[in-house]
């Protein structure tokens, strides 16, 4: 189950289970709302895992 | 709204139905996916727009139904959500209750729990979160706690799966807390009096029901008249008369006051603290960015910093390389002549790279101009987020709004706002009331700025003398206190306390900030980037009908008489409608163009920020608050907008104010 931190409060919690609810103007552009604190953020994308994976790769 | 993917859920399962219980935010919806997976429905709870999440839950004895009750901090309900819990717990008399709790809080967690043994309702607790509490010092004697209590005490990590196994083993040891409240003797005569009134039928359940009524609990109200005999609510309300003189003070807070204590007493059994080492600067730094007084420094730098970095550096040096650069010296000359070369009609021609052309106008404002500018603003919030400091703006923010009155939990989609209003929009559901849901969303729509369009103003007043700055923010932070304030008159009532816990000071780290700032750069392209080409084909198809120079023309009396603006100002107008940073992106042209002056533009930019968010906001807010709610919001900002516009460019002009 992947995990997500949520940028506000800090807690972890997995981002299949967080609501998910997309703008109306841009059905693929998801975002997560953490069921902590209720903080909503984008939802990481094909694009950005892959920067991250970049990055990770970059400080190895 | 029913989300139903689960044919069987129809029918009621033998086993009696489990119901998850707790505080706000303690880890519930992660229990209760992890009992029932996917199959789950969700529907408002009647009367209500409180969603409740049902599921069945495969992995417990008996396939049982699971209840998500909302979260809640009393059976005292303060807010739509906790009566709906405590509502319930009372349709649901043989349940099992499941009460999730946050270990760190453990004296919240059990004042509820002894509300809970009041109405003799049997339950498991699972005392959640234990990773946190380990790492704030923080140790519970679970089995202490469980000898005491009598009833299963469960640790556990719902975010890591960790301890959740124990729940479907010790669901049938599921029994009443003994967590037995001393209350005085007068309040258990009242309460053996009124509890003789209620119905046989409720059974252990009069205890809690009798303790709650002398508590003045008003949303029991209907409930009362019905289930007590004539006159037995004539007979509680003296009863509560004759606790209030006998003690001093009203039945409730006698009855809290005995609660507490016994939960104070259990604590001292179970809970342990260890103390942590003096703080460090990192600490120090977070505590002053929370403190009333210093707080208002540390905005104030966080505030220049921004306007360093996205007014000046993001909209000056990314804005001159792109658009003169990029776009100016190779993607519109190379389309240009693509153009001339491919296309022979000229109408077709200007569709993409006239004045009001696809290329020329919609791909060079959202990527030549908004987006350098958003990716910086991206770039600090996400500095903003991983330093930990927008939590500690949250805490600032709260003090003001409760000295406006408003709710505390308001803060968060005002904050959110600042990302996107569309999201904040929906995060509105957190609120407890429909006014404060109604309000909030009126907030948001008149005058908070998104991410992009906060980008391009800042952009602009980067250009300018700083007092267009503190103009600007006075203007849209008065309207919004003002109409905040008033608003917040005309609905009193007591409101929520904000509960956020605030992370510790970290150092942001460099590629968590770049995959956020990606992950929002592509976010915004997808949303706005159509609504651009939209926006341009409104404005290509009205100047090619003629249409625009009398739409000019009719707005002249506002735009040009009362905002004192060009008449070029009413396109900037037209497709901010669609999307505000579109419209700021428009006034940034003709302020680069050198057709704004300096009052001219905090004149627009005010204007401007008041309106509708965007399109997308508007279809949010419908779905949200309804189509004649969302029609007059729109029906006060719009005009509301520009009145403001125009006392402004009134006063700055009689003022002779020079920016």
């Amino acid at each position: 189950m992947r995990e997500v931190e949520c940028p506000l409060c800090g807690k972890r919690f997995p981002g299949q289970e967080a609501c998910v609810v997309g703008c109306p103007f841009a059905g693929s552009c998801q975002t997560l709302c953490c069921p902590h604190c209720h903080y909503r953020f984008v939802e990481e994308s094909k694009l950005t895992r892959w920067v991250g994976r970049l990055l990770r790769a970059e400080r190895a | 709204m029913d989300m139903s993917r689960a044919p069987d859920l129809a029918a009621r399962p033998a086993s009696p139905p489990v119901l998850l219980v707790g505080n706000p935010n303690v880890g519930k919806s992660v229990i209760f996916g992890a009992l029932t997976r996917t199959y789950v429905t969700v529907a408002n709870y009647p009367g209500t727009t409180v969603e409740i999440i049902r599921g069945r839950a495969l992995s417990l004895p008996g396939a049982p139904e699971v209840v998500d009750a909302p979260g809640t901090n009393s059976l005292t309900p303060q807010s739509d959500d906790e009566r709906v819990a405590r509502d319930l717990l009372l349709a649901e008399p043989d349940a099992v209750v499941l009460q999730i709790g946050d270990t760190k809080n453990l004296r919240r967690v059990l004042y509820l729990t002894a509300q809970l043994a009041e109405l003799g309702r049997r339950q498991l607790l699972v005392l959640n979160l234990q990773d946190e509490a380990r790492d704030l010092g923080v140790r519970v004697e679970a089995s202490e706690l469980e000898r005491r209590l009598g009833v299963p005490v469960i640790p556990a990590t719902a975010t890591r799966n960790a301890g959740l196994d124990a729940i479907p083993r010790r669901l049938s040891q599921a029994a009443v807390a003994q967590l037995e409240c001393s209350y005085p003797a007068v309040v258990e005569r009242a309460v053996l009096d009124v509890a003789g009134l209620l119905p046989a039928e409720l059974g252990a359940a009069r205890r809690g029901l009798a303790l709650m009524l002398l508590s003045g609990d008003r949303t029991l109200g209907e409930w009362a008249r019905e289930a007590l005999p004539e006159g037995g609510v004539g007979l509680v309300e003296r009863r509560q008369a004759e606790l209030k003189r006998a003690l001093g003070i009203g039945a409730a807070t006698a009855i809290a006051r005995a609660r507490h204590r016994a939960v104070a007493e259990l604590l001292r059994q179970v809970f342990h603290v260890q103390k942590a080492r003096g703080g460090t600067l990192r600490d120090r730094l977070g505590e002053l960015s929370m403190h009333p007084i210093w707080g208002v420094p540390v905005l104030a730098a966080v505030l220049f910093l921004a306007y360093e970095f996205v007014g000046v550096f993001g909209a000056g040096t990314l804005v001159r390389l792109v658009e003169d650069g990029l776009f100016g010296k190779v993607i519109n000359p190379a389309a240009t002549a693509l153009a001339n070369k491919l296309v022979p009609w000229a109408w077709l021609r200007d569709l993409f790279v006239g004045p009001y052309g696809v290329v020329t106008m919609a791909l060079t404002y959202a990527i030549a101009i908004v987006l350098p500018v958003v990716g910086t603003f991206f770039i600090l919030f996400g500095v903003l987020e991983d330093s930990g400091y927008l939590p500690r703006l949250a805490v600032m923010v709260n003090r003001i709004f409760r000295g406006m009155g408003l709710n505390g939990k308001a803060v968060l989609p005002m904050i959110l706002g600042l990302g996107c209003d569309t999201m904040a929009t929906l995060t509105t559901r957190i609120l407890p009331t429909r006014k404060e849901r109604v309000l909030v969303t009126l907030l948001l729509a008149l005058g908070v700025p998104c991410s992009a369009q906060l980008g391009v103003v800042l952009a602009m007043l980067g250009s300018m003398a700083p007092a267009g700055t503190l103009i600007w923010g006075g203007v849209v932070a008065g309207t919004l206190f003002g109409v905040g304030w008033a608003a917040a008159r005309l609905m009193p009532g007591k409101g929520s306390d904000f509960l956020l816990e605030v992370p510790p000071v970290r150092v942001p780290s460099l590629s968590n900030i770049l995959v956020k700032t990606v992950a929002r750069t592509e976010w915004y392209l997808k949303e706005a980037l159509p609504l651009f080409v939209l926006g341009t084909l409104l404005l290509f198809v009205l100047d090619v009908s003629g249409m625009l120079p009398r739409l000019e023309a009719l707005a002249a009396p506002l735009v040009v008489g009362l905002l004192g603006l060009p008449a070029q100002a009413t396109d900037a107008f037209l497709v901010g409608f669609l999307r505000r940073d579109y419209g700021a992106a428009g006034f940034f042209v003709l302020r680069r163009g050198g057709q704004l002056d300096g009052v001219q533009s905090v004149v627009a930019l005010s204007v401007i920020t008041l309106f509708v968010p965007c399109i997308a906001n508007l279809f949010v807010m419908i779905k949200e608050r309804g189509f004649k709610t969302a029609m007059a919001m729109v029906a006060f900002i719009v005009p509301f907008a520009f009145a403001v516009g125009a006392l402004l460019n009134w006063v700055l002009r009689a003022l002779r104010v020079h920016l």
